[in-house]
Formats: C-alpha cells, structure tokens, sequence
C-alpha cells in the first residue's frame, strides 16, 4: 500500500492527509500508542501477521479492530479447513487482492474435495489477485476429475499445487495476460501444459512439478524453465529466449528430449530412470551389459559438465541410445562413475565419449559403487562386456581432451589398454592416476602404465595411492 | 536508490539537503540519503527545495533516528548498484552478503527502541513514504502481536475494550473460522 501523499507536493501540509478515521481509545494520554496509527498503517502492521486467521482474531480487541482485517490486500491461510476458508473468503470487503495465498498440503485432516478446489478457484478468480497460490491436498476418486482453472486477468505469479485430478482449461475465453511466473503441479493428476502456456503471452518463469507426462513448452517468451519430481517420458521444449532450464526428474525408459533453445546458457539436469520391479532398467550398450544409475548435466562457468553413473542391471533391460535420450549441448567436462564389478569398460566408455567427443577433460571412476560393496563378478573371455572385442584398436577424434583423471586404477591388462587409446586418441597434457588399494607397483600393468607415459613425454603424469600419497613409477 | 542513470552520480550524492524538524532543528543531509524519502525525492525532482525541507509532522528526535536509518541504508542501496553488473561474481557475492547481514544487524539494532519511539518512527515512515523503514517498523509491531490472544494484545497495547458483550459475541460468530 503506498503511502497517502499526494504526488508533486511542493509543500508537506502541518497535517497527514488522512488521519485515523475513528479514535476510540483514550488518545490524549498517549499511552494507547497503536490506536494513533491510521486505519491504513493497522493494516500494513496486520498484513505483516502473514495469517489471515491472526489478523481475523484481532476483530475482538475493540470496535475500531472489528472490520479491518477484512481490508488486508494480502491474505495468507495456513492448514484451513475448506469450509473455514471459504467462510473467510466471503467475508473479504475490498474488492481485489493483491496477493492470495493458501497453504495446506501436508496437514493430516485437510483434505479438499474436487468440488471445493473448483469453488475455491472460481472464489480466488472473483478477488482477482495479483499473485495467487493454492497449494492443497485433493481427496482421490477413482477417476481424474476435470476441473477448470478460470482465467485470472490481473496475476502476474500463480502457483497451483493441486492433485488427483484433471486441469483443464474453458474452450476459449480464458487468458492470463501479464502472467510472468507460472508453478503448476498436480501429483497423481493432470494439466495439459501446452494449452496453458499458450494463454500466457507474457510468461518467462515455469515450474511445472510431479508430470508423468511429455511436458510440452513452446513459448516465446518464457526464459527459465524448472521440472521437477516427475517421472518424465518426454520434454519437447520449443523456446527462443529459454536461458535456464533445470530439470531434476525420473525419467521413463521411452524418455526422449527435443531442446529447441538456441539461447540457453545454464542447464542442470538430475535425471534417474523410473525404478521399480515393474520398469525395465535403460542398457546403454548393445551388449546390455551397462545401464544408466543416474545422469547429471550442470553448468559451470559457462562449459556444461556431464556426469553418468553407470552400472551392471539386474533386472530386464531395454536398450536406448543416450543421444536419442537427451539432447546434450556441447559437453567440455564428462565424469564417468561406472560400477565395473570387474568387467571391461573401454567399449562402453568408447560408445560414450563418441557422445562428447569435444570435452577437454575425462574424469572416470571406476569401480564405483552406489550400494555398499560388492564382489567381482565372473568375466570369462568371451564376456559380452569385451565386444566388440575391436575397441582396443578402434580410433576416435578427441581434440580437445587435454586432461585426463583416473580413480581406482587396478592396471589391468583393459584398464592399460584403454589407457593408451586415449594416448593415442587425444593430445593429454594432464593425466592424474589414482590407484586403487592394494595394486603392486611392480605389476605388468604398473610397468606397462609407466612405459606408455615414458613414450608420452609431453604429458604431465601424477600417480597416487589411494589415500592421497604421490609415488613414482620406476 | 541514487538517481537512476545520471551520469554524474558523485555530483549527485554531493548535493547537500537540509531537513528541518517540527522543533524548528536543522540536518544536513546528502541527497542520496533524503531520496531514500520519495516524499523528500518528488520535491527534490520538482526544485521545491531550496530554502529546506520544513518536516511539520518530525520532531527533531523521530528526525534524527530516520536519518540515521536513511544513511544506512543509502550506502547498501549505492553498494548494490556497484556490484549488480557482475553479480556472477563470486567475490562479489561474498561482499553482498557481509553487507546485507551487516544491514540486517543495524536494522535489529536500530528498532531497540521504546513503544512511543517505534510509533513515531512509523508515522514518520509513513509520512515521508520510506518503503524499508515502514516495513521494519510494521514488522517489529507484527511480531510483537503474533500468537497472542486478544486479551494478551489489549494488555500490551493498552487497548481499551469498548465492545458490548453482545458485539463480542457477533464477532466471535461471524470470525468463528479463525478460532477454529
């Protein structure tokens, strides 16, 4: 509420412009001190209870408190039951709120019906908000209810965390003109996200939360894009000014990604398939030997950093192409975590780096594991994890790779193997090799390693122990 | 808040001010602190103050802890402007939030005041339109009401009840959900 003074007043008057418009209290004495603030400055000092029901509560302290939480601009409801909160939205006496805010998503009691969310969305359209949030609980039904979110013409924030049912829009007629940021989430429910952006011609923020959809963006005007806690089977973003897009979901094995935003600049992503008995495990490989445990992009002074954690499924596997997966930008930094279990990684991690072929520095982890420890497993000769067994002679352009780390180095006779295509691959100028414990430094593999550094001159090599300790390979 | 865009802000910040209280005392004042005031600001725009700035409804003590605030809070405003072009900035960032939390220490600092004082400091708020102190201040009084009932309230504030038994009653029946 700005403060009553007539704009271009070249003379401040003896009085305020509008004093308080009943005084009941004893004034005189000076003693009843908050009685001498205006009906406008009781207001900003309840607007600042941020709980309606606290400012309701202050009706009780004399005549002059009775009506004027009704004028608040700014209503906040925690944990309301419905009927309460619709009780207190009828008696609302200024005609538009500046902002409505409802919160009652984890108390144990307050649950809405379908029917109460319609009322309650029409109620809020009625007070006509400039931010608006609805964030409730839904009792289930069977079926996903449709219920339609009316058009608020003055918000420019809505947050509409609503689930179990069906959001929908009217055939026409409903617009969200200056509607700048938009957070819609409807957990084991529905909202068609493409209908709704394009009623919103001046949206830049979106956060859409809990779609087991294809979450559909094609808007020119929206710059960051936030998905969160879904299980995703697609993104088809079509965005001309998208700068940031953040996407932390599962994402189901048919998962697949059309990235249209040539001005993006930041991204991160934290992305897991759906898991479950139920869910086949994404293989990366032909040979369905490696699956994806986790994937994770994210931005870091202006180079995009892409981080895979591989392991070994243990359950049916469906095959996917990372590539058709994701659409990545230009990756500069990729760390590969894979749990080996004793298996041969260079075909894979050959299949990958053809993905990111311009990063500048490789960083991989061998042996990791997500769960506790585990044993080797048995790998004969013929194992699939070796196919094609040609990827020790194969060749691939890495240009731009000048740094390589490796951790958990074993110097088995693969490990060394893969060790001398990236040599011969890419032009390292900085290798580090962390050993794992209890690897021999007179083994034929330390001996090999040390003479394919020998021959590499220009490289600067660094060994470790694994507790941190430099040694020299003689 | 320094004037936006101009060019010659050292010049701008150089401009002298003088405010005068209801007790007729007179402060000097930078014009980037007075503009924190939009009341103060619109007059500057207009040219209207030459002469001084007469502040009928201040008295010169409410004056001098408003100007003390104002002071304050022009250098974090003039601070945030130096760093806003390279906020990506980690060291920047770092500087930001030493600043803000030295902010945030005067602030709390600067309402350990008496009841009468703080009323006084929302008025004169309110009356010279300062955005931050006002909020402060109605803040300060908002916490002091929350989770007290009614009566607590009244106690505190020496609120006199004038409502009739029966009105009482009323209120009580039409704000039912918020006893709930």
């Amino acid at each position: 509420m700005e403060a009553r003074f007539g704009r271009r007043r070249c003379r401040l008057g003896a009085q305020p412009p509008r004093g308080p418009r009943r005084r009941r209290c004893p004034g005189g004495d000076g003693v009843d001190r908050i009685s001498g603030l205006n009906d406008d400055l009781l207001i900003q000092v309840l607007v600042r209870l941020r709980c309606a029901g606290a400012a309701a509560r202050t009706s009780l302290l004399s005549r002059r408190w009775r009506y004027l939480w009704r004028h608040l601009p700014e209503l906040f409801f925690r944990d309301i039951a419905p009927d309460a909160l619709q009780a207190a939205l009828a008696q609302v006496a200024i005609p538009k709120l500046s902002l409505l805010d409802i919160y009652a998503p984890l108390h144990f009691h307050i649950i809405m019906s379908v029917e109460c969310i319609a009322s309650l969305l029409h109620t809020a359209a009625r007070l006509d908000p400039v931010e608006i949030s609805i964030v409730a609980r839904v009792s289930r039904s069977d079926e996903l209810i449709s219920v339609e979110v009316p058009s608020f013409a003055r918000a420019t924030s809505i947050r509409l965390h609503v689930g179990n049912l069906h959001l929908t829009l009217p055939a026409q007629g409903c617009e969200f003109p200056v509607l700048e940021r938009l957070s819609i989430a409807s957990p084991r429910g529905r909202f068609d996200t493409g209908a709704l952006i394009s009623r919103c011609p001046k949206l830049r923020v979106l956060e859409i939360g809990e779609s087991l959809d294809t979450i559909t963006v094609h808007s020119g005007t929206i710059e960051e894009l936030l998905v969160t806690d879904g299980q995703l089977r697609g993104v088809d973003i079509v965005a001309p000014m998208l700068k940031k897009f953040t996407m932390r979901s599962s994402v189901h094995v048919d998962f697949t990604m059309s990235l249209l935003a040539p001005k993006v600049e930041n991204l991160l992503w934290k992305c897991w398939p759906v898991f479950g008995h139920l869910f086949p495990r994404v293989a990366i490989d032909g040979s369905e030997m490696w699956c994806l445990n986790r994937l994770e992009l994210k931005t870091e002074e202006m180079v995009f950093i892409l981080v895979l954690d591989i392991g070994r499924p243990y359950s049916a596997t469906h095959m996917r192409n990372l590539q058709e997966m994701f659409q990545f930008p230009n990756i500069s930094v990729l760390e590969l975590s894979v749990e080996t279990r004793g298996h041969v990684y260079g075909a894979m991690a050959l299949n990958l780096l053809r993905i990111c072929n311009a990063i500048r520095r490789l960083k991989l982890v061998i042996e990791h594991r997500m769960f506790g420890r585990m044993d080797d497993e048995v790998c004969p000769s013929d194992c699939p994890c070796n196919q094609p067994q040609g990827w020790r002679s194969q060749n691939i352009s890495l240009t731009s790779l000048t740094e390589l780390e490796i951790e958990n180095f074993k110097g088995r006779g693969h490990e060394v193997d893969f060790l001398k295509l990236l040599f011969r691959c890419a032009p390292l100028m900085n290798v580090t090799l962390k050993l794992a414990s209890k690897v021999v430094l007179s083994s034929r593999g330390c001996k090999e390693t040390n003479s394919i550094f020998k021959a590499n001159p220009t490289a600067e090599c660094h060994v470790y122990r694994k507790r941190g300790k430099e040694v020299i390979f003689t | 808040m320094a004037s936006a865009g101009s060019g010659d802000e050292k010049a701008a910040a150089a401009a002298m001010i003088t405010l005068i209280s209801s007790d007729n005392e007179k402060f000097e004042v930078t014009e980037a602190t007075a503009t924190l005031s939009q009341t103060i600001r619109h007059m500057i725009e207009d040219g209207c103050t030459d002469g001084g700035v007469p502040l009928p409804n201040v008295t010169s003590k409410i004056l001098a802890r408003v100007i003390e605030y104002c002071k304050k809070h022009a250098t974090a405003a003039a601070g945030e402007e130096g760093s806003s072009s390279s906020f990506s900035d980690a060291a920047f960032l770092e500087v930001d939030r030493a600043f803000l939390e030295e902010l945030e220490e005067f602030d709390d600092a600067f309402l350990e005041v008496d009841r009468a004082t703080l009323f006084d400091l929302i008025l004169a708020a309110n009356y010279l339109d300062i955005k931050g102190l006002l909020n402060l201040t109605c803040q300060k009084v908002a916490d002091s009401v929350k989770g007290k009932t009614p009566e607590q309230i009244r106690e505190m504030y020496n609120i006199v009840n004038d409502l009739t038994p029966e009105e009482e009653a009323e209120i009580r029946r039409e704000t039912q959900w918020a006893f709930e």
